[in-house]
């Protein structure tokens, strides 16, 4: 028994970053109806954001979070409103491959700049534990990054349910005529909750670059996170982020303890299908 | 991925007459230029070229890109001394003429690597073909030269998996091999270490990961090592508990894997936070390169120690430009200001083979260069080049460990040569805990 808590605390601290990874790219899947193929990428942007700051003032990661944050709110901003709102109409391809090309001509340019050279954002939390117990040790940065991820979950969650904006937006996502009706520019609104996911992929760029190292070419990897997540939590759902989230974690790591550490992604997607298979609207998802 | 590339196929944006119109004129222009272009333009180019084209395909973007960065600098370096009086003496044009390179990159992918050495050979009309940089790069390669036939020179990756391509007529390879060279090196470096002969794995579900852990595990056991083998681990694996649980649990004191940079960056970090502290940590292919080792962050690389094929203090000189490899090595810093990387040199001695082989045969023909391959027997800065019967030439291997450094933040120490002594020893291996 003592063993099994090891693995479940570890499984619920990193699901708790594989939330944050994921609640991005959720959000506009589930007001725009936009795969954003590009989250990774744009996540691991925000990593290197961080990176040139931390370099710059010698700061720790976490204060680069207070520049990277708001210049990835921009960075969304602007990529809705010049390049994705330009093709958002009935079909769903034409988004999906600006987010492609997107995704391609970030990897390309974050190579030109940042050369292909492993990184990592060091501090000096990456190392430190707290024991708690002869077998169980309690990782601070895992820590770290469970409860940043909550709070920003947390903090999106409240965003859309008490303020006019976040009401707005998930009024153009239920119903884009009825809310242009009541005067509601959609069209800008979109371009807000872009820049709102990307502040979440700005935070989760900083945490993931913190706890692992990362290449200009790390994105697609995490995009797979999400997408896991986002399809076992379903579609848009906040909650469904979180649980999605926990869900694949502790799948990965149970299914490790249980047999052999190398099965451990396949039980995390094993999870990923009985999901789909018994439930394809995700946990918490509406209709489809 | 698979997702990716279905929304791809469905695309259909464009209308059905915006596609026969763009397709007409699209069509058209190639009717034309086919017309016109072959009989103008191509035999007068094929008649006019005066030159020695070389096919480089490299891994310029993707993950193994850290290998492949070097290329220009190394690629331009050498030319530029080829061709300084005039290149080299070419029977069928009866003068010398310059060498010329194509690079062109394979982004890290075995697919994308085979089809651009087609596209070398079928379009390009390469007379001759360098590669190198890992299975991923120098398999695929060697396969399209054998169905070409095409000459192709290729350096750096292991022997084993390059064997399993073969038989090879048109091929020539020099690395070291797994079986031969690194588990005397890995179990040479062990032994001047006190530990309780308990080794853990850390092997990634590749090729590489695949064949060590076998071949460990069989020639360890004879040299009286208990091997723990949890089982590989698919790639980007984000959690290793399990693992460092079990490695905890027998007791294990000397860590040996072979795992691409994250994910031994990932697994060495929790080592530390878990408390998992092997006595010595031998990590191949993720810790060859000082900025994956950096990106460990803190102290965590000092004393990790992994296989050196070449350093600044191998004791060979270029055949080509006289540089020892210290010296190639210092410009290399002069101009980059980065520290030496091991693909440097081998990348260096691929044209030094290529510039003999071509000296020698005097020909532009493929089956005359094949045998001027067959043939060399050569000093190079990675060593002494002489391909057996199985058209391989292995290089010397020593191990190395990663310490702090004075100029650069990680510089690492050779601290095994018991099979070559003429490579120095620079430092001396000490234990992890």
């Amino acid at each position: 028994m003592e063993s099994l808590l090891q693995p479940i605390l570890n499984g619920v601290l990193l699901g708790g970053l594989y939330a944050v990874i994921a609640i991005g790219m959720s959000t506009m899947f589930g007001i725009v109806k936009l795969v954003n193929l590009a989250h990774g990428d744009l996540m691991i942007m925000s990593s290197y954001l961080s990176l040139v700051i931390v370099a710059w003032l010698g700061v720790n990661p976490l204060w680069s979070l207070l520049g990277v944050v708001p210049v990835m709110f921009f960075v969304g901003f602007f990529i809705q409103d010049f390049l994705i709102n330009r093709v958002l109409g009935k079909e769903m391809e034409p988004p999906l491959l600006v987010a492609f090309g997107l995704s391609i001509i970030v990897q390309n340019f974050l190579l030109l700049i940042f050369t292909p050279d492993a990184r990592s954002l060091t501090t000096d939390l990456a190392v430190k534990t707290i024991p708690l117990g002869e077998h169980l040790n309690l990782a601070v940065l895992y820590l770290v990054d469970f409860l940043l991820g909550g709070a920003v979950i947390l903090a999106v969650y409240l965003f859309f349910k008490n303020t006019y904006m976040g009401r707005a937006i998930r009024a153009a996502s239920d119903d884009e005529m009825g809310a242009s009706l009541m005067g509601v520019n959609t069209r800008k609104i979109y371009a807000y909750a872009m820049g709102i996911a990307m502040m979440t992929a700005g935070v989760a760029g900083v945490l993931v670059g913190m706890t692992f190292t990362f290449y200009p070419h790390t994105g697609p990897q995490y995009l797979i996170i999400a997408m896991g997540v986002v399809i076992i939590g379903g579609l848009g759902s906040m909650k469904g982020c979180l649980a999605g989230g926990l869900i694949l974690a502790l799948a990965q790591l149970l299914g490790a303890h249980f047999t052999s550490p190398g099965y451990q992604l396949l039980f995390g997607y094993g999870a990923l299908l009985v999901v789909l298979g018994l439930r394809p609207q995700g946990l918490f998802g509406g209709k489809i | 991925m698979e997702k990716k590339k279905k929304k791809k196929d469905r695309y259909d944006g464009i209308s059905r007459r915006d596609f026969m119109k763009k397709g007409a004129v699209a069509v058209g222009a190639a009717m034309t230029s086919g017309l016109v272009l072959p009989k103008v333009v191509k035999p007068a180019r094929a008649a006019r070229r005066k030159y020695i084209l070389i096919g480089r395909p490299n891994p310029s973007t993707g993950p193994i890109a850290s290998f492949g960065e070097p290329t220009p600098w190394v690629d331009e370096r050498a030319v530029a001394k080829i061709n300084k009086d005039g290149g080299i003496y070419i029977k069928e044009f009866g003068k010398k003429v310059p060498v010329k390179i194509k690079i062109m990159d394979t982004e890290s992918n075995p697919t994308k690597a085979g089809e651009v050495a087609s596209r070398l050979i079928v379009k390009d009309k390469v007379d001759l073909m360098v590669f190198y940089h890992t299975p991923d790069t120098v398999n695929p390669v060697a396969s399209i030269c054998e169905r070409f036939k095409v000459p192709g020179i290729s350096l750096d990756a292991p022997l084993e998996p390059w064997l399993e391509g073969g038989p090879y007529h048109w091929n020539f390879h020099a690395f070291w091999s797994v079986e031969k060279d690194i588990v005397p090196v890995y179990t040479g470096m062990w032994e001047q270490v006190k530990t309780n002969r308990v080794v853990g794995i850390l092997m990634a579900n590749d090729p590489d990961g695949v064949s060590w852990s076998a071949v460990f595990k069989k020639l360890g056991a004879k040299l009286g090592y208990k091997f723990v083998d949890l089982g590989r681990f698919p790639y980007f694996n984000k959690d290793f508990s399990s693992f460092i649980d079990g490695w905890k649990k027998q007791n294990v004191e000397i860590l040996l894997g072979n795992t691409i940079p994250p994910d031994f960056a990932t697994a060495w970090r929790q080592c530390q936070r878990l408390g998992f502290r092997p006595k010595v940590a031998t990590i191949g292919k993720a810790v060859l390169f000082p900025s994956a080792v950096g990106a460990l962050g803190g102290d965590l690389a000092n004393g990790l120690t992994t296989e050196v094929w070449w350093s600044p203090h191998h004791p060979f000189k270029s055949s080509l430009t006289g540089e020892s490899a210290r010296e190639l090595c210092d410009a290399w810093m002069k101009d980059t200001g980065k520290e030496w990387t091991q693909p440097i040199g081998y990348k260096h001695a691929g044209y030094e083979i290529a510039a003999d082989v071509l000296r020698r045969a005097q020909s532009i023909d493929k089956q005359t260069i094949r045998n001027a391959i067959a043939d060399t027997n050569m000093d190079t800065i990675v060593g002494h080049i002489r391909y057996n019967k199985e058209h391989y030439s292995r290089t010397p291997l020593v191990g190395g460990q990663w310490v702090k450094g004075t100029k650069f933040p990680w510089e690492l120490k050779i601290v095994y040569n018991k099979e070559h002594p003429n490579i120095p020893m620079t430092g001396k291996i000490f234990a992890l805990s």
